[in-house]
């Protein structure tokens, strides 16, 4: 269980977090949406402890951020994983390396367990056997997956996608939500989603919330969220409307 | 007035830029430092970066070194042969590689090839959020990143120096001796009579000394990369720039303080 309240954050004069308060339930998938530039990005960072807040607080499982020196954010960190937008794999290690990178730091498992673990991962994104390849040889999509194997490495307790589907084909977002929804049934995991893909969002997530100009403006369940008068959401549920005619 | 100030506001930018910069470096220095005694500590990646550190630069240092020695003892020769001197050659040119020539030209070609390799690949590591993702992965990057090229920088430059040293008497050798004719004997005794275990230590720490600035210097201009490929490049640019003034800066400030 993850609480933010009251988040602010600026860089120089420019103002991104102004009083952000927002709510990741256990074992479901909670989804933030928001323009590019929103600051959704900014938001997760706070929750992982890559970035500071100027003021506000954020407590995972109980601990308050704030408290915490360096060690014990490090700690902190174990129970996230943490895909990027473009997958930052370890452009010169081959994909076992990629994923059994956080096992080899954090565990003290033998070589062959790792690579047991590797396996099982890889297979779970279905791309068993991929091993020995480097990232330079795979395609957008199945770097994401390799990236989503090694997030998931640790068995984290919580996962955050930052824009998982951006920039993929219809196909590929297809694939790419339903391995969202697979890896939290299968792991059980807290699962945070940054999106502005609309239609994406409203079939996988449990909750939303729209970030807009440093807020939570609206958040609920996805039947909730789309009776919402908010004009920010109108304009992103029109997307979704506008979208067939444009095809013509 | 704006035409009286504006010189006066450049000059400032060019100073608070200065002052924030070598602040920067520091700060990175010391964590650099204070995270070199603490665990996990990375033995396989010291070694791996002493090798394309040091390995890999044998072979520019051995051009560099044996052409600096016999192109100094071409020139010296020459001077010496007009008061019939030129037995000193070996000497001179001993004394000038040993204190000076080889630490601050070997340290010169490794701002160039290892430095900037150092810029480029912790720059693009920047600017593709792989800084970032070691950092969620709970791994501090200083640590795994910096540490050890901090370390493996600062004990290979007087290896690398050394060898220079032996490659530059060698070149210095060929010429005075080979071409030139000096008789052989003489040659090497006055090196030996000249340079002591002294000499060469004082060039060989300055060369540490050197390589740490390097390291330093190189590691903060590519994990403060930014703004893309294109930042990338200006990063790998500068980091062999300001590592090769503050060589010849350092270089100075030692050699006064201890001479
Ligand atoms: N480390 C940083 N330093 C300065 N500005 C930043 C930093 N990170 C993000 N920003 C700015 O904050 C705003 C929000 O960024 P971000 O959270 O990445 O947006 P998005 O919602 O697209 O993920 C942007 O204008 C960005 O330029
Ligand atoms: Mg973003």
């Amino acid at each position: 269980m993850i609480d933010v309240q009251d988040l602010h954050k600026s860089f120089k004069q420019q103002v991104v977090l102004d009083g952000a308060s927002i709510f990741f339930a256990e074992g479901k998938i909670t989804t933030i949406l928001g323009g590019s530039g929103s600051g959704k990005s900014v938001l997760v960072k706070h929750i992982i402890g890559l970035l500071r807040p100027d003021s506000g607080t954020i407590v995972v499982d109980g601990q308050d951020l704030e408290t915490l020196d360096d060690r014990e954010l490090l700690q902190v960190r174990k129970k996230f994983g943490y895909l990027f937008q473009d997958s930052a794999l370890f452009d010169f290690m081959n994909v076992f390396d990629n994923i059994s990178f956080p096992l080899f730091e954090h565990t003290r498992l033998k070589r062959s367990e790792v690579q047991h673990v590797v396996a099982e991962k890889l297979r779970l994104v279905g791309l068993a056997g991929i091993e020995k390849k480097m990232p330079s040889e795979l395609s957008g999509g199945m770097k994401k997956r390799v990236a989503l194997a090694r997030a998931v490495a640790l068995d984290p307790k919580i996962i955050i996608y930052d824009e998982p589907t951006t920039g993929l084909d219809p196909v590929m977002t297809d694939t790419v939500n339903d391995l969202i929804a697979t890896t939290q049934e299968a792991l059980g995991i807290t699962t945070i989603v940054i999106s502005h893909d609309i239609r994406s969002s409203l079939r996988i997530s449990d909750f939303l919330g729209l970030l807009n100009e440093g807020k939570i403006v609206e958040f609920g369940t996805p039947e909730k969220v789309q009776e919402s008068e908010h004009p920010m959401m109108r304009l992103f549920l029109a997307g979704i409307e506008r979208a067939p005619v444009s095809k013509s | 007035m704006n035409y009286l100030l504006a010189p006066i506001a450049a000059l400032g930018r060019v100073i608070i830029t200065f002052i924030t910069e070598t602040g920067s470096i520091l700060i990175l220095l010391f964590l650099a430092l204070r995270n070199s005694l603490r665990r996990p500590y990375r033995f396989k990646l010291i070694l791996e970066q002493m090798e394309f550190i040091g390995v890999n630069s044998m072979g520019i240092i051995t051009l560099t070194g044996f052409f600096t020695g016999a192109v100094f003892a071409l020139q010296t020769g020459k001077v010496f042969r007009l008061f019939n001197a030129e037995g000193y050659t070996g000497m001179v040119v001993g004394i000038s590689l040993v204190r000076e020539l080889a630490p601050v030209l070997t340290s010169l070609m490794v701002a160039a090839r290892a430095g900037s390799a150092i810029a480029a690949k912790l720059g693009t590591m920047r600017v593709t959020h792989q800084i970032d993702a070691l950092m969620v992965m709970a791994v501090d990057p200083v640590n795994y990143l910096i540490v050890p090229r901090f370390i493996a920088t600062t004990l290979v430059m007087p290896v690398l120096t050394a060898y220079f040293d032996f490659i530059g008497i060698l070149g210095s050798y060929v010429v005075g001796v080979v071409l030139l004719g000096i008789n052989e004997g003489i040659f090497v005794y006055r090196i030996e009579w000249m340079v002591d275990v002294g000499d060469i230590s004082h060039g060989l720490i300055k060369s540490s000394v050197f390589g740490a600035l390097i390291a330093i210097i190189s590691c903060h201009k590519g994990f403060y990369s930014g703004g893309g490929a294109e930042g990338v490049g200006r990063s790998t640019t500068e980091a062999v720039v300001l590592s090769s003034i503050s060589i010849f800066v350092a270089d100075y400030v030692i050699t006064a303080l201890v001479i």
